[in-house]
């Protein structure tokens, strides 16, 4: 047998990439010595000579033995080279201690804190410790320290092998490489350390248990933060007198929305029917006023109250509502707070329409039919205005509502003894002002309205504004003033600038608005921007303080008329950024007429259904148990967050019910333990975030207050803060959506000189550059934001090639900006979506994230079918990070492809579950998942929640680092839960979705161009 | 005495150590008796004294700060005019700690001050609130800390200084203080030990009460002097820049007799791990202060080798009280200390 000599090892190297020799032979042990010409080798089995000749091998004598080393294969040769710092936490490490040492080795680990832990003793005297997240101090302090490098393969700490990618070892084998040489071991089994741990003996002292004593906790009323409306009114004392008053008053369509129910002692009992789009606003004198439940409806509750102390849905409904076809009231037994009370049931199908009342109570007595030919005539009260303006705005105001004058207030018109000879349209007198009211007035029935919604729906209409502003007068008749100011914005923001402060004028004389207070509600506030359009500015200083429960239209109404009104284009421009940022993404329910979020459906079920699915996934959160790491902060504090998070899901939902009841756990689980400025910071940021959801706002920046708290922590509290935020979605703390909101944080300032001319000559500047620095870039994209934007069309091909020195995140960000701009203009996309689609290959997921965020903008402009193209072909791309995969997918979903996006779905779903992989990457892979679920197909959503909660919940907790505030693995994973199954776009149906981007498309056109 | 303690060689301070050592040892423990829960923050201030470096004590008001240092110092028999003690705040001009301008000499175009009885004659000097300075006090603290010396009509002179403890309640963030922080290589923090010691402590502050009453300081006993220590730090100081040969003749340096090659290999894993976990970092200045630290503190409590037990002085390296109390809780564990 003779040696052949390879010249060095990098030789070697290139012969095994080269795949030039069989396996049988390179993979076999084989004698070697270095030698002044370069590496001899001596195979231990028979050569294929010629073969090693035509490879530059050359031929020598036999080694001897003595001055020769063995090497199991031939790639162990090819020494080991200096590797890169690997990032932290290392998912996973293998250890090699000797196995006196294993018990000391294993130990230690645990006291710093890293639990995960499995065993495999080897033959040879030592041990191989497998640790998941291994703390950094013991790998670089133990001597022998492997990380994977490839299937089976291991690589010592801060080495790198050149051939470690294309190694396959043996079957069962796993091979550790060092400098010392290679090590062949069994790849298991491993034992995990729970079951190889002996616990010491502990003396033990057994109690005899005992059936506990039942706990009766008596339930009481009290006031309630969030009163519900009214809804049923009991009438104990001179009922049938008071309803016949309200029959006789109440327009004949009112009345067919009201029900009735007479006891055998008199009692009578008022509601709304279920058919009724609203609930009445009645004043009943005398009468005790209810309000149903918001999570039960066959419960009522002594309006302003709530149970206490809070009950789950279903403990309440099985304590004091449990039959489902009565009606269960609370009836107050005191005046005493709290309050106690008894429960009085009827049947809920004993309530009859109010207008059967004339026959109840005529039967046999000739007065009451009396009765029922007056309630006839006023059957059209509602077409009927007798009146002029100017005596409307002398009448007296009404208490029926807090804050709106009501019908009473219009002196009605004498009856008329033969209505159907006086139709009401020949009586109706023209308002001095608002031309379109007048047959808005005339012509709505529910019929009618149903056709506009259904018209504006399809976008079939040809004349928006005029379709708005009917509905304005509809909704006002019925009593839903929210509903009424929702389509007075878009109505007056249809409307030509120079025609709007007249429109505005009259619609809000017609509501007939009370004084606004000092606290007034949201859809109060709304009211008073169309007051201060019609001239009245009293209330702007108010208005001023309290725009973040505005909606999108009616903010932008007011900021335009504040601007307009004080000449002030900072105002102007810092409205369109407080819009633009409002636009983005996230969809605000507080900006979706009801008529919209019904469609298809019906948003009250499907938010339903998602709200218990939320409050079923709390109750398995604080009910299942984990194993928790040593190192792991207090649980109550950390449980505390999980609870601001649920109470946040809860808002999204408008489940405010909910919401309240984890907001009080959430205070109870916190107790006194959560002091000083992380927690201060965290959670009034949460409850800030909590109130916003639950006014249907979206996450924009926080309030001036909290940005200075948070610029005033200190260095280490803000990083606590930061990790909190990385975890937690609801906090919101950095928006990464644009470049923008990056380079904000920069600390880039408002330009002084805002005229257009001086902000195209810095862009231009910027744009001028060939090779312009990423800085100057952010600059450009940032003054292009300021601009009007048909300033932009000329631009816009230049902004998207400056994105060009952008790379990665910034890159992608930066894309979506222009892209964006793009739209809002017409402008041509093409080059765009293609630079869009370029950075689908790139290997970091930024690119997808934004095609995920702007799908509805790619589908509308015609780039979907490219994209999504890219997509695809992204996804085959072989050793892509799953987490990367699962992001790309969730794109392809956004875009229609819901059979890629679930598949890969269901793969990320088994490996997030998967015991075997890290808890970094499986909470990682879980946020991802459940983010793009929520989206796609809440059903899956809430099937993945309950999965991932019983596979991946009890392992979850913290063992990195040292964290005294809070467990941040534990709370990654609740709001993963809470974004799953708390995504607003889940309850919408494709229509509603298509309305909703078409008209956030209008809106930014119609605000850019009026910024102009 | 001071002239003649520069002239002693590192023989014949050899000969003196074993009883330096022991002197200031009983030091240390004697004074720990007339506190509850402090004698670490004790050995610290020995520590920092014999390696003269500065020494911040952050926590909040009743936690015994000021106790500590005045004790100290009566405890070493500083005499009233080697020792000079302000609080400073926001309003405190630079005359009121670096002495008044010499009207006298002004008129003669001279800037100079009138610096007895101030920072600049003291031989210890305690500085409350240290961080509430004005820019002006700051930068002649600055100059003071970093190279000894003060200006006199704008020739540098060199200060008494030999031992400076400082107090704050609150470490600030504020850039324009982080050079100040920074000279603080050691920041101790000083907690209430009311839930821990609550009846030791109610013994201890009536004990206290009395002997202020009756006029008494037990605790200056008198065991060491500050001659004392400055005559240990000379020694350790001489000790640490002297190279040996050894039996191969080879240059043996400190490290090769006093600091292991294990425990050097376990101080940088410590450092690093607490870079990379947790973003501690120790600058390369810290660095060579740490190792004279070090060195100091093992002279001190067991008299020879570095041990793992001195690197417990590590967790006095944080930069913000939530560092200090990271370390506080991370470094026993590290060390394996929680097993």
């Amino acid at each position: 047998m003779r040696s052949w000599l390879a010249p060095d090892a990098a030789f070697v190297e290139a012969v095994l990439r080269r795949g030039g020799l069989p396996d049988a032979l390179t993979g076999a042990g084989l004698r070697w010595a270095r030698s002044e010409e370069g590496l001899r080798l001596m195979p231990s089995r028979s050569v294929d000579e010629r073969r090693l000749l035509e490879l530059g091998l050359r031929p020598g004598p036999a080694l001897v033995e003595s001055e020769s080393k063995e090497a199991s294969c031939w790639a162990e040769l090819v020494p080991c080279e200096p590797g890169p710092p690997p990032e932290l936490p290392v998912p996973q490490a293998l250890f090699r201690v000797s196995q006196d040492g294993l018990t000391t080795f294993v130990k230690r680990l645990l006291h710093l804190g890293c639990t995960d832990q499995s065993l495999l003793v080897l033959s040879d005297g030592t041990a191989l410790v497998r640790a998941v997240e291994p703390p950094y101090f013991s790998l670089i302090s133990e001597a022998q320290v492997y990380l994977p490098a490839a299937p089976f393969v291991w690589v010592q700490w801060g080495l790198r092998h050149p051939l470690a990618e294309v190694l396959r070892p043996s079957a069962g084998a796993s091979v550790l490489i060092a400098d010392a040489g290679w090590l062949h071991v069994p790849d298991g089994p491993f034992q995990e350390l729970a079951a190889s741990l002996e616990l010491a003996p502990v003396a033990k002292v057994s109690i005899a248990a005992r059936p506990p004593p039942r706990i009766e906790v008596r339930l009481q009323l009290e006031p309630s933060s969030a009163p519900a409306p009214d809804a049923l009114w009991v009438l104990r004392q001179d009922g049938a007198s008071t309803v016949e008053r309200l029959a006789a008053e109440l327009p004949s369509a009112a009345l067919e929305d009201l029900e009735f129910f007479v006891a055998e002692d008199g009692l009578v009992m008022v509601r709304g029917s279920r058919r009724a789009p609203a609930q009445p606003a009645l004043e009943l004198p005398g009468a005790e006023v209810y309000a149903a439940h918001p999570r039960l409806e066959r419960l009522f509750l002594p309006v302003g109250t709530e149970v206490a102390p809070p009950l789950r849905l279903t403990q309440l409904r099985d304590a004091l509502a449990p039959d489902p076809e009565q009606l269960s009231l609370l009836v107050p037994q005191s005046e005493a707070r709290p309050t106690p009370f008894r429960v009085q049931t009827v049947a809920d199908d004993a309530f009859r329409p109010l207008s059967e009342w004339v026959d109840y109570v005529a039967a046999g007595e000739p007065e009451a039919m009396e009765g029922w030919k007056r309630s006839l005539q006023f059957e059209f009260q509602p077409f009927v205005r007798a009146q002029t303006w100017a005596e409307a705005e002398e009448a007296q105001p009404s208490s029926r509502r807090s804050w709106r004058r009501q019908a009473e207030a219009r002196p009605e018109p004498e009856p008329d003894p033969e209505p159907e000879a006086a139709p009401a349209r020949a009586a109706l007198p023209s308002p001095p002002r608002g031309p379109a009211l007048e047959a808005v007035l005339t012509e709505l029935t529910p019929a009618s309205v149903r056709a506009v919604e259904q018209r504006l729906l399809e976008g079939e209409t040809s004349h928006p504004a005029e379709d708005w502003f009917s509905l304005v007068g509809a909704y006002l008749d019925a009593g839903r003033e929210s509903e009424a100011g929702l389509a007075l914005g878009h109505g007056l923001l249809a409307t030509p600038r120079a025609d709007r402060s007249e429109r505005a004028r009259a619609w809000v004389e017609r509501a007939e608005l009370a004084p606004l207070g000092a606290d007034p509600e949201p859809v109060r506030l709304r009211w008073a921007v169309f007051e201060l359009l019609a001239g009245r500015e009293d209330d702007l200083p108010l208005l001023r303080t309290r725009t973040e429960g505005l909606d999108t239209r009616s903010f932008w109404l007011l900021w335009d008329a504040v601007a307009r009104r004080e000449d002030d284009a900072l105002a102007r421009a810092r409205a369109v950024d407080d819009v633009v940022e409002r636009l983005r993404g996230s969809l605000a329910p507080r900006d979706v007429p009801a008529f919209v979020r019904t469609e298809g459906g019906g948003q009250g079920l499907a938010a339903d259904a998602l709200a218990a699915a939320l409050a079923e996934a709390r109750e398995t959160h604080f009910a299942t148990r984990r194993q928790r790491s040593p190192l792991e902060a207090p649980e109550g504090l950390t449980q505390g967050y999980v609870e601001l998070g649920f109470a946040w899901g809860f808002g999204r939902l408008g489940a405010l019910g909910e919401a309240r009841a984890a907001l009080r756990s959430s205070e109870a689980r916190f107790g006194t333990a959560a002091e000083g400025p992380v927690h201060a910071f965290a959670r009034a940021a949460l409850l800030e975030r909590i109130a916003a959801a639950q006014a249907g706002a979206g996450a924009g920046r926080l309030s001036e207050p909290l940005e200075r708290a948070y610029a005033e922590l200190a260095r280490m509290e803000r990083y606590v803060v930061d990790r909190l935020a990385e975890a937690s979605v609801a906090i919101g703390l950095r928006s990464e959506a644009d470049a923008f909101a990056r380079f904000g944080s920069k600390g880039l300032e408002w330009p002084e000189d805002l005229r257009p001319a001086s902000l195209l000559s810095v862009l231009d500047a910027c744009l001028d550059d060939a090779f312009p620095e990423p800085e100057e870039v952010l600059e450009a994209l940032h003054l292009a934001r300021l601009l009007p934007p048909h300033h932009l069309a000329d631009r816009l091909d230049g902004l998207g090639r400056a994105c060009g020195a952008l790379e990665g995140p910034a890159k992608a960000r930066g894309l979506a900006s222009v892209l964006r701009l793009a739209d809002a203009v017409d402008a041509p996309v093409a080059n765009l979506v293609r630079d869009l689609a370029e950075l689908l290959g790139a290997d970091e997921p930024s690119g997808a994230k934004v095609v995920f965020e702007l799908a509805p903008l790619l589908e509308r402009r015609g780039a979907a079918a490219e994209v999504r193209a890219a997509l695809k072909e992204g996804l085959h791309r072989e050793a892509l990070p799953l987490e990367h995969r699962l992001v790309m997918a969730s794109a392809a979903g956004a875009l229609g492809e819901t059979e890629a996006s679930h598949r890969w779905a269901s793969d990320a779903l088994g490996l997030a579950a998967a015991t075997g992989t890290p808890m970094a990457t499986r909470l990682q892979l879980a946020r991802v998942l459940l983010r793009g679920l929520g989206r796609s197909s809440p059903e899956l959503a809430v099937a993945a929640v309950r999965r991932l909660q019983a596979e991946l919940l009890p392992q979850v907790t913290d063992s990195g680092s040292t964290n005294t505030h809070f467990c941040r693995a534990l709370i990654h994973f609740a709001e993963s839960v809470v974004v799953g199954l708390a995504t607003p776009d889940g309850l919408l149906g494709p229509r509603a979705r298509r309305f909703l981007d078409a008209e956030e498309h209008t809106l930014r056109q119609a605000i850019l161009a009026e910024a102009d | 005495m001071a002239s003649a303690l520069e002239s002693m060689t590192l023989p014949e301070l050899s000969e003196r150590s074993g009883a330096l050592r022991d002197r200031i040892n009983r030091f240390r423990l004697a004074l720990g008796r007339f506190f509850v829960g402090k004698q670490d923050l004790i050995d610290l201030m020995c520590v920092a004294a014999l390696a003269r470096e500065p020494l911040l004590l952050v926590g909040p008001p009743g936690t015994a700060k000021s106790d500590l240092v005045l004790k100290f110092r009566d405890a070493l028999g500083i005499s009233e005019a080697d020792y000079f003690e302000y609080t400073l705040t926001r309003f405190t001009e630079p005359s009121e700690v670096m002495g008044p301008i010499d009207v006298a000499e002004l008129k003669e175009g001279r800037y100079i001050r009138r610096v007895q009885g101030r920072l600049p004659t003291s031989r210890m000097v305690f500085l409350d609130e240290v961080f509430k300075s004005n820019s002006a006090i700051l930068n002649s603290l600055l100059t003071i800390i970093n190279e000894r010396k003060y200006y006199q009509d704008g020739t540098p002179l060199p200060v008494a200084l030999e031992v400076l403890f400082a107090a704050t309640n609150e470490i600030p963030e504020l850039s324009d203080l982080a050079a100040l922080r920074d000279r603080f290589c050691l920041k101790a923090l000083c907690e209430s030990v009311a839930q821990d010691h609550f009846l030791e402590l109610i013994d201890a502050g009536l004990a206290f009460s009395t002997y202020k009453d009756l006029g008494q300081k037990p605790w200056a006993e008198g065991i060491a002097s500050m001659e004392d220590f400055l005559a240990a730090h000379r020694y350790l100081s001489l000790s640490m820049a002297a190279t040996r040969v050894g039996p191969e003749g080879e240059v043996l340096r400190d490290r090769h007799l006093f600091f292991p090659e294990a425990r050097l290999q376990e101080f940088r894993r410590l450092l690093e791990t607490l870079a990379r976990e947790d973003g501690v970092f120790v600058s390369d200045r810290k660095i060579v202060k740490l190792y004279r630290l070090l060195r100091t503190r093992a002279w001190l409590l067991h008299g020879g080798r570095v041990e793992r037990d001195d690197f417990r002085l590590l967790a006095y390296l944080g930069d913000t009280v939530e560092e200090l109390q990271l370390l506080q809780d991370k470094l026993p564990r590290l060390l394996g200390f929680a097993e």
